[in-house]
C-alpha cells in the first residue's frame, strides 16, 4: 500500500491536487491522508503565555480544521472517504519535512495553479522542502486523466531512480508510458522556439529504463525531443503526468527547470 | 438564443457562417444572416444580395439532408378530420422548426449591424474580418472592432477556417453570466476542443479572492458538463506577450462586461491590438 501526504490550503489548487489524487488512487494501491499547516504569523501572536496562549492555538487549529474539512467534504463525490486532516501549526516546510520523516510517507502531494511566468514554480523549486525532502514529491497544476505517462530522462542520466519510482506508483496499474529522451537547444541561438519530435532509439540511459519497464510488463515508446526548452515543455503538457529526476540546484535557472515551469499538467519529481 | 450573423461581400466571411452554421447546429437557434451595403443601387442584384444568397446555401448545405431544422419540409396530402364524419384531404408543408432570415441594410457598415442586432434582440454577433490586415473589413476597416467595442451582445471575429482545438477563456473580476458558459460549452463541444481559463495574478503569486471563487465554480460548471479545463494564471503586465506567444489557440474568449478588471487594466487601444493581432478567433462576452 502507498503511503501518500496531500497538503491543503483552502484554495483552488489543494482542491484540485485532491481531486488528481483521488484519481490516481483509484488507479493504484494507495492510502491518502492529507494535512494543514496553519502559519504561525509572529507579530500576530497573541501576547500571552501557558494556557493564554495554549487557548489560543487550540482556536486557530480548531477554525483551520473547519476550513479544511469543509474543502474535504466538496471533493466527496470523487474522492472516497478521508480521514480527518492532520492540523498543526508552524512553520509549514519544517512541519512537513518532519512529518515525511516520522511517518515514512512514500508520495507527497501538493498543487500548484500553472502560471505563465514561472516565478513561483522556480520559488517552489529552490526551497527548503523541496530540496531536502526525503520522499517523491507530486505537484499537480491542473486535473486530467491520469492515462499515460511521460518518464523524461536526459543523455547520460542514470534512470534507475525514474524507473524505480514508476514503478513504487504503477507497478499493477492500467496505464501507458512513454520514454521521451530531451536535448535542450538554448532559444537563443535558434532564434526562435523549436521542436523536433522522433522516435527515439534505445540509447544507453533509455535501454536500461525499458529493459526494467519491460520486465514489469510494460511497453513503454521511445520518444526523443529536441528543442528549447518552453518548446519542450509545452509538448510535455500533453501527458497527464511527468516524471522526472529534481532539476540541478547548481546551475541559474537549468533548462530543464525552464521545461518544467511550462508544463502544465502534473510532475512527479523523483527522490534518492 | 439569436444568432446575427453580419456580412459583407467579400470571402473572409465565409469562416463566419461556417462556425454560425456548427453553433446553430449544435443550439438550434434562431438565425439572421445580414448583409451590409454602403452604396446605392444601379439596377439589377446587388453583389451583397448575391453574396447573402451564397452565404445562405453556405448555412443549409452544412445540415445532413433531411435533418436541417431550418427549410421547410415534408409536403405531402393528409387526410384532417373536419368533424361530423367529414374529412377533407390537405397538402401540408410543414414549416421550417427554426427561423433563418436573410436580410440586407443600407449605410454605414456598424450603425446597421447594431440597429438590426437591437431590432432582433440577437444574443450574438458573429463576423469574419480579413485577418492580414489587422482584422479588418476590405471597405470598412474599422467595422469588425467598433462592433467589439460599441455592441451590447457577445461579439465573435473568425479570423480564418482553422481547427478550433483550443479554446482559451479569460476570467477576471466581471459576473460571468450562464449564457455564456452555455456559449463556451458549446464551443468546446461543437470542435472538441481543450478548454483553458486563464486567470489573473495579483502582486502575492495568487488569484485574487473573487477570481478564485470565480475560477473554482467555473470549473465545478464544466466539470460536472463533462468538460476538464486547465486552469493558468498571468500577470497583468505579462497578458500581451501571453497572447502573441499562444499562436496555437483557436479561439480566445474574454469577459469584459461593466466590471471587466481588462476593462481598465488594458486601454482600449491595447485591447485592440490584442484583438487585431491576435491569431486565433476571439469571442466577447458581454
Amino acid at each position: 500500500m502507498i503511503k501518500s501526504l496531500v497538503y491543503l490550503n483552502a484554495d483552488l489548487a489543494s482542491s484540485i491536487a485532491l481531486r488528481y489524487c483521488c484519481r490516481l488512487a483509484n488507479k493504484t494501491n494507495m492510502e491518502i491522508e492529507t494535512i494543514h499547516i496553519e502559519p504561525l504569523d509572529e507579530k500576530k501572536s497573541s501576547p500571552g503565555s501557558g494556557w493564554v496562549r495554549k487557548t489560543w492555538e487550540n482556536g486557530m487549529l480548531e477554525e483551520a480544521k473547519i476550513k479544511i474539512m469543509r474543502l474535504i467534504s466538496a471533493e466527496k463525490d470523487v474522492c472516497p472517504a478521508l480521514k480527518e486532516p492532520i492540523v498543526r501549526i508552524g512553520d509549514p516546510e519544517t512541519e512537513l519535512l518532519r512529518e515525511l520523516q516520522i511517518k515514512d510517507y512514500d508520495l507527497f502531494v501538493i498543487g500548484l495553479i500553472h502560471s505563465f511566468s514561472a516565478r513561483q514554480f522556480y520559488k517552489r523549486m529552490k526551497s527548503k522542502f523541496y530540496q531536502a525532502s526525503s520522499c517523491p514529491i507530486l505537484v499537480v497544476k491542473n486535473l486530467s486523466s491520469i492515462n499515460r505517462v511521460a518518464i523524461l530522462i536526459q543523455p547520460d542520466d542514470d534512470t534507475k531512480l525514474q524507473a524505480e519510482t514508476f514503478l513504487m506508483l504503477f507497478q499493477n496499474a492500467a496505464i501507458a508510458v512513454d520514454i521521451v529522451t530531451c536535448m535542450f537547444h538554448r532559444k537563443v541561438a535558434l532564434k526562435r522556439k523549436h521542436l523536433d519530435e522522433s522516435p527515439g532509439e534505445k540509447d544507453r540511459a533509455g535501454s536500461s529504463i525499458v529493459n526494467r519497464l519491460e520486465e514489469a510488463g510494460f511497453s513503454p515508446d521511445i520518444i526523443a525531443l529536441k528543442g528549447d526548452a518552453a518548446s519542450i515543455g509545452d509538448r510535455l503538457s500533453d501527458y497527464p503526468l511527468v516524471l522526472t529526476a529534481p532539476p540541478p540546484v547548481t546551475e541559474k535557472n537549468p533548462p530543464l527547470l525552464e521545461c518544467l515551469s511550462r508544463i502544465s499538467s502534473a510532475i512527479l519529481f523523483c527522490r534518492k | 438564443m439569436k444568432i446575427l450573423v453580419a456580412v459583407d461581400h467579400n470571402g473572409y466571411c465565409a469562416h463566419a457562417v461556417a462556425q454560425a452554421s456548427a453553433l446553430a447546429a449544435n443550439t438550434w437557434s434562431n438565425v439572421i444572416l445580414l448583409g451590409v451595403w454602403g452604396k446605392s443601387a444601379a439596377g439589377g442584384k446587388l453583389p451583397i444580395q448575391t453574396a447573402v444568397d451564397n452565404y445562405r446555401k453556405q448555412f443549409i448545405d452544412f445540415f445532413k439532408k433531411g435533418e436541417c431544422p431550418y427549410t421547410e419540409y415534408d409536403f405531402s396530402h393528409e387526410w384532417i378530420d373536419l368533424g361530423s364524419g367529414v374529412y377533407e384531404e390537405f397538402y401540408m408543408a410543414k414549416s421550417a422548426r427554426k427561423e433563418l432570415k436573410c436580410r440586407i441594410r443600407k449605410g454605414p457598415p456598424v450603425k446597421a449591424i447594431l440597429a438590426e442586432a437591437k431590432e432582433t434582440g440577437a444574443d450574438l454577433i458573429i463576423t469574419g474580418c480579413e485577418a492580414s490586415g489587422g482584422c479588418i473589413w476590405t471597405e470598412s476597416p474599422q467595422t469588425p472592432l467598433r462592433l467589439v467595442n460599441e455592441a451590447g451582445c457577445s461579439v465573435m471575429l473568425t479570423k480564418s477556417d482553422k481547427k478550433i482545438d483550443h479554446i482559451v477563456c479569460c476570467l477576471d473580476n466581471d459576473n460571468v453570466t450562464q449564457a455564456s458558459l452555455e456559449l463556451i460549452n458549446q464551443m468546446v463541444t461543437i470542435h472538441n476542443a481543450r478548454l483553458t481559463l486563464v486567470g489573473f495574478e495579483d502582486k502575492e503569486g495568487g488569484f485574487q479572492a473573487v477570481v478564485e471563487k470565480r475560477m473554482y465554480a467555473t470549473l465545478r460548471y464544466y466539470q460536472s458538463a463533462g468538460i476538464e479545463p486547465t486552469v493558468e494564471m498571468v500577470d497583468r503586465d505579462a497578458f500581451e506577450p501571453f497572447v502573441s506567444e499562444r499562436r496555437q489557440w483557436g479561439l480566445v474568449a474574454f469577459w469584459l462586461g461593466p466590471q471587466s478588471i481588462l476593462k481598465k487594466w488594458l486601454p482600449k487601444a491595447r485591447m485592440n491590438r490584442i484583438v487585431k493581432e491576435s491569431k486565433a478567433s476571439v469571442l466577447i462576452l458581454k
